[in-house]
């Protein structure tokens, strides 16, 4: 299977390589791509920054999946460095480390770019498409309940709150509860069990340890594509360069990786959209501590979520969040406690009574939320700068209460919002007053994001998206982005379903324009 | 002894580095207090221990670190002997391969903190730290911890996350932090 993978890293000498397509990046989008075009009978070229590595690779341990499948080790930061990106980097992209949750598109936000951004797509339209991937993929409903699970569960029921479970990517799960470190049983039918392997079947290249530096056009064409051999910790180039010439480009680098590749190639952007727009699904957490041994660790990661807040103020209303519950493995909770020392040390010795949940805000829906711009440091290297305001904040605090009312209701004895400055909280009553006098000032809140999207809309008009609806570039003839970064806002829901889908239905139509 | 230009990097400052200089409060105030700062004379850095499988920290680094480490860890290190020493160690080690792989422009950032942080001038001035980082007392840290995390600064407040994170991060992800709090690990596959 690996025959036609090439490891730049090992590369000492300057390449060419030719093809019919060249997909940068190998996730969600960038996977469906290549299994749809190289299933079409085209020779396909993938081009991933990050390693191959596969099941026999992962070992369920943080100290060796946080290197080598996350961007910035798992700590890529926004420019203030207020938000804490979990991205993945590596063959199979954010599938090879994602928590296996898969939602469709809410019906509110596919209305809502309907109404302002003129996409075409209804659910209907996307039905045979869902339905494709979900069977690919192995989507299908799981009934089982981890302990930190069952006390979302059990927080909502008792406070009459909406309650659903949750449909995820899996065929014989063993339950372990180590998603985000790459599956080691290859239980999770991620790209990297399911479309790579497709497409390499088919005769695509893929090339790993190799980031697309920039795209060359001639005119309104795109040339070839100057990619940088990386180092095997896909941290630094090693002066080797790879060329990659192919008819068609399909980008598919995500929601900062995709703009990155535009803003370094400077291509006509003359409405100033690239990398502007770019959401997050900022995050907010609470961890409570239960009587009983949650061990937050063990089992499917995500298997129960609420909407309750979701569209708490309609949909372009105040900002909306979805609530879920997170795996807390040590090395991650050690983070998102705020205080060092002693307070620290005690706080971690409770991680197996800990039940953390987490709030996901839905941004982009209302003009106070323009999400993040990406900008390019000196060596093209980008960075996301999302300034956080008071619209937001107001989101934040009211996340907070929710999350600790939840736990509260689930039996939790204390609960710690994660702010610098919360303590344990001993009753739903002493937690709620505490909230309302938290600072919202940037690095307080502790905010995580494991959902890029936008930053390369797609819409019908020409001054507010990049792409038009078949997901090809308005100016340059040979580009299409089918990725995350096409969204106009963010989602609402975990976005892997909605990529992987939106991805089935571009690719295909692309192959049916390149064959 | 060595000149003080070795051992305290600002008169080698690349822009970047005055750039960060000059950033929010730190303002020219610092870069001007910097060259009354080289008068003043270097630590000896001899007898420490040093992580010898780093291969980004500088041994000047890993005195900073060696000082802060067991102040943000407190009891979550083994207390005594040769355990904490190891310990410790781990934390250099696993701080080291984080920065290793992160981007260059990421690394830098690391850099100029950790450069902010040995520079006399602006050790004194902006953590309050009084002495060399390998004499100062376990109670002036906590209070430069203290300072900084409470900041109404965002760059002091973003430059303790910085260290909270890469310091805690690297001890928790090492299986010898796991038994104290009770972390079984992941399971076994058979």
């Amino acid at each position: 299977m690996k025959t036609n993978h090439i490891d730049c890293s090992q590369l000492t000498k300057d390449q060419i390589v030719d093809g019919d397509v060249a997909i940068v990046g190998t996730g969600a989008g960038g996977s469906i791509a290549a299994q749809t075009l190289a299933e079409a009978g085209l020779k396909v070229i993938m081009i991933e920054a990050g390693p191959y590595q596969t099941a026999k690779d992962f070992h369920m341990q943080e100290s060796e999946a946080y290197p080598q499948l996350y961007q910035e080790v798992a700590n890529r930061k926004t420019r203030d460095k207020a938000i804490t990106i979990l991205q993945g980097r590596a063959v199979g992209g954010g599938t090879t480390v994602n928590w296996t949750s898969c939602f469709r598109i809410p019906s509110q936000s596919l209305a809502h770019w309907r109404d302002r951004y003129g996409w075409d797509l209804t659910e209907q339209l996307l039905q045979p498409w869902y339905r494709k991937v979900e069977r690919q993929l192995h989507i299908v409903p799981w009934r089982g309940r981890n302990q930190s699970n069952a006390a979302l569960a059990r927080g909502l029921e008792r406070l009459n709150w909406h309650e659903d479970s949750i449909h995820r990517n899996v065929k014989q799960c063993r339950n372990l509860g180590y998603c985000g470190t790459g599956c080691p049983v290859d239980a999770k039918q991620s790209a990297l069990v399911t479309s790579i392997p497709a497409a390499l079947r088919r005769g695509a290249v893929l090339l790993s340890h190799a980031r697309a530096r920039r795209l060359r056009p001639r005119g309104d064409k795109i040339e070839e594509i100057e990619c940088l051999a990386l180092n095997s910790r896909s941290s630094d180039a090693t002066g080797v360069r790879i060329t990659v010439r192919t008819k068609h480009v399909v980008l598919a680098g995500g929601g900062i990786g995709s703009p990155a590749v535009l803003l370094r190639s400077k291509i006509p952007d003359p409405d100033n959209l690239v990398g502007k727009r770019t959401f997050l699904h900022v995050t907010v957490g609470s961890i409570a501590i239960m009587p009983q041994r949650v061990d937050p660790y063990y089992g499917a990661p995500q298997s129960v979520h609420s909407n309750e807040f979701l569209w708490r103020d309609g949909i372009t209303g105040e900002m909306g969040y979805k609530i879920e519950t997170a795996p807390l493995h040590p090395a991650l909770a050690a983070t998102v406690l705020s205080p060092f020392g002693i307070e620290h040390a005690q706080a971690m010795k409770q991680l197996p009574f800990a039940q953390p949940l987490i709030a996901l805000l839905r941004d982009g829906f209302n003009r106070a939320s323009p999400g993040g711009i990406v900008i390019l440091n000196r060596d093209g290297s980008p960075v996301l700068d999302y300034p956080l305001s008071d619209y937001i904040w107001r989101a934040v605090r009211h996340a907070y209460g929710s999350l600790s009312q939840i736990q509260f209701a689930a039996g939790a004895r204390r609960v710690l919002p994660a702010h610098s400055e919360a303590t344990w909280y001993r009753s739903w009553g002493e937690a709620q007053g505490a909230i309302d006098d938290l600072s919202m000032v940037p690095h307080n809140p502790k905010l995580f994001s494991a959902h890029v999207m936008g930053g390369c809309a797609m819409g019908s008009d020409s001054r507010s998206s990049i792409v038009d609806l078949d997901g090809n570039h308005r100016y340059l003839q040979n580009l299409t982005i089918i990725d995350g970064a096409i969204f106009p806002t963010s989602i609402g829901a975990n976005p892997s379903l909605p990529i992987y889908a939106i991805a089935a239905k571009l690719s295909s139509q692309l192959a049916g324009k390149l064959r | 002894m060595r000149t003080r230009l070795d051992n305290y990097p600002l008169a080698s400052l690349s822009p970047s580095r005055r750039q960060f200089l000059k950033t929010g409060v730190v303002g020219a105030l610092w870069l001007g207090l910097a060259s009354a700062g080289m008068a003043l004379t270097g630590c000896s850095q001899k007898d420490h221990p040093v992580c010898t499988d780093c291969q980004w920290l500088s041994p000047s680094d890993q005195i900073l670190l060696f000082a802060i480490i067991p102040v943000m860890l407190r009891a979550a290190l083994p207390m005594t002997g040769k355990g904490r020493n190891a310990a410790i160690h781990s934390v250099l080690s696993g701080f080291d391969t984080t920065v290793m792989h992160f981007s260059p422009a990421v690394r830098e950032e690391i850099r100029q903190l950790l450069d902010l942080l040995q520079f006399p001038v602006t050790r004194i001035v902006l953590t309050g730290v009084m002495s060399p980082w390998h004499q100062e007392d376990a109670s002036g840290i906590r209070s430069f911890l203290t300072r900084w995390q409470t900041s109404r600064f965002s760059l002091f407040r973003s430059g303790y996350y910085a260290l909270h994170d890469l310091i805690a991060g690297a001890w928790y992800a090492n299986p010898d932090s796991w038994k104290r709090i009770s972390y079984p690990g992941p399971p076994e596959l058979n």
